[in-house]
């Protein structure tokens, strides 16, 4: 009886010298000794947003010595407001009709773009207190675009043209498109526009879809590279619907009155770069896989804005899937390293919360039912969501402890549910032997319902674990690493092999830990009660 | 040998209902007296309250009123936790727990007394000697033992720390008849070589009859007689105990 125990004991002190090591591997040098040269430049997760802040950062960078951090793929407009408003990020590239839509959730419909920009900046300054410097020229708007072949086939030009063939049209919009009041809502209800469907897709996806011919229609934004790429016909807005986007940097108030020489430097760009530079500049990095500091620092040479010629080493050409995934293992290695750092960490704190809570609820109905119900609740929210309400938490913010937080509320349900059930589920009888041949309560609990429970237990850390190894890939969304980086940068510049880099170690990952976890559940589960 | 003598000084049990507030008699002012080395049967149906006297012997069961001594010493002054150390306890189908080996079933106490391994080993195999198995059982799991091995498990593990008092609810009860015989004999046989106090409750009269000194009729909560198999016999208390003890022996 001595021998499983020593087993135990030791699998358990290899588990948390693994989480220290890793912690300790990760643990990031104390920043910040002078908090106020340092600019964090924060970029949407799509090529556009990130092309802008790398300019502006190499702008700031040529004109002054503030340390300028660009943080990329931030998941969308919601987690870089918050960020912004939370002084995660300083600056970001934003657009006016988002702005307009999106957070200052107007319904009335943005009309001339100048009216619209100065709308917002009120707006933007009154309430948060953030500043909407020039705009940089461009206008990415939305546009629908047809294959040219099908456009010429039933002569459509414009949106208006459309609605007479409607119904044998099959859209593949982006998931955002779909649900923005200013995208395909608005758009089908100002039109009267009839589609044969119009399905969700991921945005990277699209084209793919419609050169494959799947669907007919997709939205696109006005500066998309990959336009260039397809045979495509832009249609005509010619009923003027969507709304203004141009793009700007917008500062919080607070960086420009500590450093008012920022603004200068930040609107460098004001009005120097229109749809067609920006078209390319996306087709640059998007289709012709080109670096994007390689692809910024060029335009502003061109443009004159800087004698830098300090770029990253040019991409390598691509030799297929697997020679790609070779040469980068190193980093795929990181990647999974990083992985496995924010799984572990956020799945045993949960069960550090959850295992005594599990225990501390039984023959506590009320408790029970409460504490279940708002573990149940979280797990319905949706993970980006979740990930947003993290990053706004003070000492969150845009950093690995938002996505920690965030996956540990995750695994608390499994863990928490089937502690609960696996200790419910143990004979009344037996407790009541263990208590008529003298144990105590927590002899009890210890010696008879634990183990007795264990395989219930394990099952719901087991589950805990796999969802969070697959929630994790989202974490990129924040700029938290893991194997969603490559995915989520994969999917925005249509690179199927770098895509491919994440998803597959992350499948793998899921796998594996599930089939030690399955081995661990084995050699913890007491023999008598195996099968 | 200590003084290892029960008693119950007009003890009563009542339950209350968390839901209506309405009380239910379980034990009704028992007055009991079980002597050190005897052995006494508590015997009626089911729900006569013989099983929460049994239970108000170490504490898992307190009583309302009155109180129960056991060597003299009034329990409520004594912990729990040692008193149902010091007083084995067999259960009906044997209560084994299906994760620990036969071995750490029986050893399970011991151990949380801080016994040496090698102590427990010895002990566990000397009480499987006596309960009539093989060494060769120890490693086993209940799982993959008959009904009748489980029983005299269960009883091993009673005797584990080698108590003065042996508390046996319906150990018998749900064995097969010739099982039952077979561990009839070996209970008496046990008795010769380890005499004990030992309480057992039965709904069985001949099982009773077979194996206490004495034997206690219940019902409803109340003692109605105490004594031997003959006393019952030849003066019955009242019509009940007279129609208990005929019925299956007339």
């Amino acid at each position: 009886m001595a021998e499983p125990l020593g087993l135990r004991r030791g699998i358990w002190i290899g588990l948390l010298g693994f989480i220290a090591t890793a912690a300790a591997l990760r643990a990031e040098p104390t920043v910040g000794q002078d908090p106020a040269r340092k600019l964090v430049i924060g970029s949407k997760n799509f090529a556009e947003s990130r092309l802008l802040a790398e300019m502006l950062k190499i702008l700031v960078e040529d004109r002054s010595d503030f340390e300028v951090e660009h943080r990329a793929n931030l998941g969308g407009t919601l987690v870089c407001m918050e960020a912004l408003r939370a002084g995660a990020i300083d600056v970001y590239p934003e657009y006016t009709g988002t702005g307009w839509t999106v957070i200052l959730e107007e319904k009335r419909r943005a009309s001339d773009p100048m009216r619209t920009y100065f709308e917002v900046a009120k707006a933007y300054r009154e309430r948060w207190d953030i500043e909407w410097l020039s705009p940089f020229g461009l206008d990415n708007t939305y546009v629908l675009a047809i294959s040219e072949a099908k456009a010429a086939s039933l002569g459509i030009t414009t949106i208006s043209d459309l609605v007479a063939h409607g119904p044998s049209l099959t859209a593949g919009f982006s998931i955002e498109f779909m649900e923005r009041p200013d995208g395909w809502p608005g758009l089908r209800e100002f039109y009267s526009l009839q589609l044969g469907s119009a399905r969700g897709l991921e945005h990277g996806l699209a084209y793919e879809a419609l050169a494959a011919g799947e669907v007919d229609l997709v939205d696109a934004y006005a500066t998309d590279g990959k336009l260039l790429r397809y045979p495509l016909r832009r249609l005509k807005d010619d009923r003027g619907f969507f709304p203004p986007y141009q793009a700007a940097p917008i500062v919080r108030g607070a960086v420009l009155r500590d450093h008012p020489e920022l603004r200068s430097m930040l609107d460098g760009l004001a009005y120097r770069i229109d749809d067609a530079s920006m078209t390319k500049l996306n087709h640059a990095v998007e289709v012709e896989q080109r670096g994007f500091r390689e692809v910024a620092m060029g335009f502003l040479r061109d443009e004159g804005l800087t004698r830098n010629t300090a770029v990253e080493a040019p991409a390598q050409k691509r030799t297929g899937f697997w020679r790609f995934f070779l040469d980068r293992w190193r980093v795929t290695l990181q990647l999974v390293l990083e992985h496995i750092w924010l799984t572990a960490i956020a799945v045993a704190l949960a069960a550090l919360v959850a295992l005594p809570l599990g225990i501390w609820i039984q023959g506590r109905p009320m408790a029970a039912r409460i504490s279940l119900a708002i573990a149940g609740v979280i797990q319905t929210i949706p993970s980006l969501a979740l990930l947003a309400l993290a990053i706004a938490v003070p000492g969150l913010g845009l950093s690995t402890r938002s996505a920690i937080a965030a996956l540990f509320l995750y695994s608390l349900l499994p863990i928490l549910r089937n502690t609960h059930a696996g200790l419910g589920a143990v004979d009344a009888e037996l407790v009541d032997a263990a208590k008529a041949i003298g144990l105590t309560k927590g002899q009890v609990l210890r010696q008879i319902k634990l183990p007795m429970a264990m395989s219930t237990i394990l099952a719901g850390l087991r589950t805990a674990t796999v969802i969070s190894i697959g929630v994790a890939t989202l974490a990129a969304f924040i700029g938290a690493g893991g194997l969603g980086q490559p995915i989520v940068t994969g999917l925005y510049l249509n690179d199927p092999d770098l895509v491919l880099s994440g998803a597959l170690p992350a499948g793998f990952l899921a796998l594996a830990m599930d089939f030690v976890l399955g081995r661990l559940e084995r050699r913890l589960v007491p023999r008598g009660l195996r099968a | 040998m200590p003084d290892a003598s029960i008693r119950f000084e007009s003890v009563s049990k009542t339950y209350r209902s968390s839901k209506s507030g309405a009380t239910t008699a379980a034990v009704v002012g028992l007055d009991l007296e079980v002597a050190s080395g005897e052995v006494l049967c508590l015997v009626g149906t089911s729900g006569c309250g013989k099983t929460t006297t049994l239970r108000m012997i170490n504490r898992l069961v307190e009583p309302s009123k009155g109180r129960v001594l056991v060597g003299e010493r009034d329990i409520q002054e004594l912990d729990p936790i040692r008193l149902r150390r010091r007083m084995g306890y067999v259960l009906q189908r044997g209560g084994l727990f299906p994760h620990l080996s036969v071995a750490e079933n029986i050893g399970l106490v011991a151990k949380l007394e801080g016994w040496t391994r090698e102590r427990i080993r010895a002990r566990v195999l000397e009480l499987l000697e006596l309960v009539h198995l093989g060494p060769e059982l120890a490693e086993r799991f209940p799982r993959q033992l008959s009904g009748g091995q489980r029983q005299r498990i269960g009883v091993a593990r009673a005797l584990m720390l080698d108590p003065p008092i042996i508390l046996l609810d319906e150990p018998f009860g749900a064995l097969d008849p010739i099982t039952k015989r077979e561990l009839h004999g070996e209970f008496h046989e046990l008795r010769r070589l380890l005499p004990r106090t030992m309480v057992l409750v039965s709904h069985d009269m001949n099982e009773a009859r077979t194996l206490a000194d004495r034997i206690g009729v219940m019902s409803e909560g109340r003692l109605l007689q105490i004594g031997t198999w003959d006393d019952l016999v030849g003066q019955p208390a009242n019509d009940f105990v007279a129609s208990f003890v005929g019925g299956d022996h007339g």
